[in-house]
């Protein structure tokens, strides 16, 4: 039968047809009637991605110790080398992760948010192009689907399958994640939809064609999945899209999605929005935020809609009895 | 393909998925990552013929497929033809020590560029153009440095777990 060409293209044939037969059965929208299986199989290999994802990250942390900084220092330690080498790198390691840690605990704490740490253990796309991590934490520890994933930096993604002992998590810049946003400002900012694409900068698309988006103000999950208020990132340029429905300008990420390791699973919100208590404060030198629109030239009539002919923004916007916009 | 063979292969793919998704997917590498299990269902094909070729192809893109996003069958159909492809070239690259690597290379591109069409015409909006012009080259470039061990891996264990299998 090995050798037989005919009977090679018949089995051929039938495999390909079989695997157009389940790709139509899986592309039906809803709930595909493989996804148990797919539930299964994480589960069944989930451990194994645990004990080969921690071995990775050992090894990667040894790795990243001698050609990092101090190849000559390495160099010379080499007579004694098995145990200078691994305590250097052990040590290395619980750096990064510590800091990682009190990055994540940072951007929670000034949101609110109660997280469950995680570490990542398995990149996704065994061919390439999808954006997604497993992590190290499933049902188990509290893990549930659509859950937002966070780290010091900002949003990572959302949980989309989970195991007793792992989960996977859909990063925002894979090209299918699309994150409700809105912009910095106050009054809170327009609203739109920040679009992943791999390893461009995302877009965000702003529902109201004549929104106000200048470079530099940053953009923040504006709470439908996701849980609001956690940075996106940083518009870097607006595109001129005349006649278009909506407006659109390209954001970098603050996340670095090529090298994710320790994240938080947001498991429980405090109530209420936080608005833009999680983006850190402005560096001295970075550009302010845009101003507030222009007020109209009085005309004497009431423009502002509050029931006096003043043409100010004496407006209490946040219900706190008095008209400033205090946090 | 024996049965013994079979299991093996079978551990061989798993092992190259779980692999490829832990430790070379973390290594700092510029570009795309390495194709662990591509190479592997090549390097099935080319010692071991069209046949198993395409049947180890089959199983493993299950695998992948289960594990990721793709709808279930995409990596399937496109590794089933890989290895299809690689069991025909089995006798061109037979004493060859080049020929492997450049087989390798090929149906890397080959693949990998299937896959990212077909993810694009199942509705899946990935693989614009540039990131495709990235990650190509340097995957396939990745998957022929992995070959010059996976090859004779895969043929040494061939011979010694079936060594009646003629072809």
């Amino acid at each position: 039968m090995n050798r037989d060409p005919r009977r090679l293209r018949l089995l051929l044939v039938l495999l390909v047809l079989v695997a157009l037969a389940l790709i139509t059965i899986d592309q039906r929208g809803g709930r595909s009637p493989f996804d148990n299986l797919r539930d299964g199989t994480a589960a069944v290999l989930g451990p194994f991605q645990r004990g080969l994802g921690a071995v990775a990250g050992a090894v990667g942390n040894i790795g990243g110790g001698i050609t990092g900084r101090d190849a000559r220092r390495a160099e010379r330690l080499r007579i004694e080398v098995d145990r200078l080498q691994q305590e250097v790198a052990a040590r290395d390691a619980q750096g990064a992760t510590e800091q990682q840690l009190a990055a994540l605990y940072g951007l929670t704490g000034a949101g609110q948010y109660r997280t469950r740490a995680a570490r990542v253990i398995a990149y996704g796309g065994s061919l390439g192009f999808e954006w997604t991590v497993t992590l190290d934490v499933g049902s188990g520890d509290g893990i549930a689907e659509d859950m937002t994933v966070v780290n010091g930096d900002g949003l990572v993604g959302r949980v989309t399958r989970v195991t007793p002992t792992t989960s996977q998590v859909l990063l925002a810049n894979d090209a299918s994640s699309s994150v409700g946003g809105r912009l910095e400002a106050a009054p809170p900012g327009e609203v739109g939809v920040v679009d992943g694409a791999g390893q461009s900068p995302m877009m965000l698309r702003l529902f109201s064609a004549q929104a106000q988006v200048t470079e530099g103000q940053r953009v923040v999950t504006f709470g439908s999945t996701y849980v609001p208020g956690v940075p996106i990132g940083e518009v870097v340029s607006v595109e001129a899209t005349p006649g278009s429905l909506e407006r659109r300008a390209q954001v970098r990420p603050f996340v670095d999605y090529s090298s994710l390791d320790i994240v938080g699973v947001v498991v429980e919100l405090a109530e209420g929005d936080p608005g833009d208590a999680v983006l850190p404060p402005r560096p001295p030198d970075a550009p302010p935020p845009p101003p507030p629109p222009e007020a109209p030239p009085d005309d004497g009539g009431d423009n502002d809609g509050d029931g006096d002919n003043n043409d100010d923004n004496n407006d209490d916007n946040n219900s706190d009895g008095d008209s400033g916009d205090d946090g | 393909m024996s049965g013994r063979l079979a299991v093996v292969t079978a551990l061989l793919v798993v092992a190259a998925v779980l692999l490829q998704v832990t430790v070379l997917a973390r290594l700092p590498l510029p570009g795309a990552d390495p194709h662990l299990v591509l190479v592997l269902v090549v390097a099935v094909g080319l010692v071991r013929g069209p046949a198993d070729g395409m049947l180890t192809g089959f199983g493993a893109g299950l695998l992948v497929d289960l594990l990721g996003v793709s709808a279930l069958g995409l990596a399937a159909l496109v590794l089933c033809v890989t290895g299809y492809v690689a069991g025909l070239l089995m006798d061109e690259v037979e004493r060859s020590t080049v020929a492997p690597l450049l087989v390798v290379g090929g149906l890397s591109l080959a693949a990998t560029l299937l896959y990212a069409v077909l993810t694009g015409l199942t509705g899946d909006p990935r693989g614009t153009v540039g990131a495709l012009a990235r990650a190509l080259p340097s995957g396939a470039a990745y998957d022929v440095v992995l070959a010059p061990f996976v090859v004779p891996g895969v043929a040494a264990l061939s011979r010694r777990i079936d060594p009646d299998w003629q072809d």
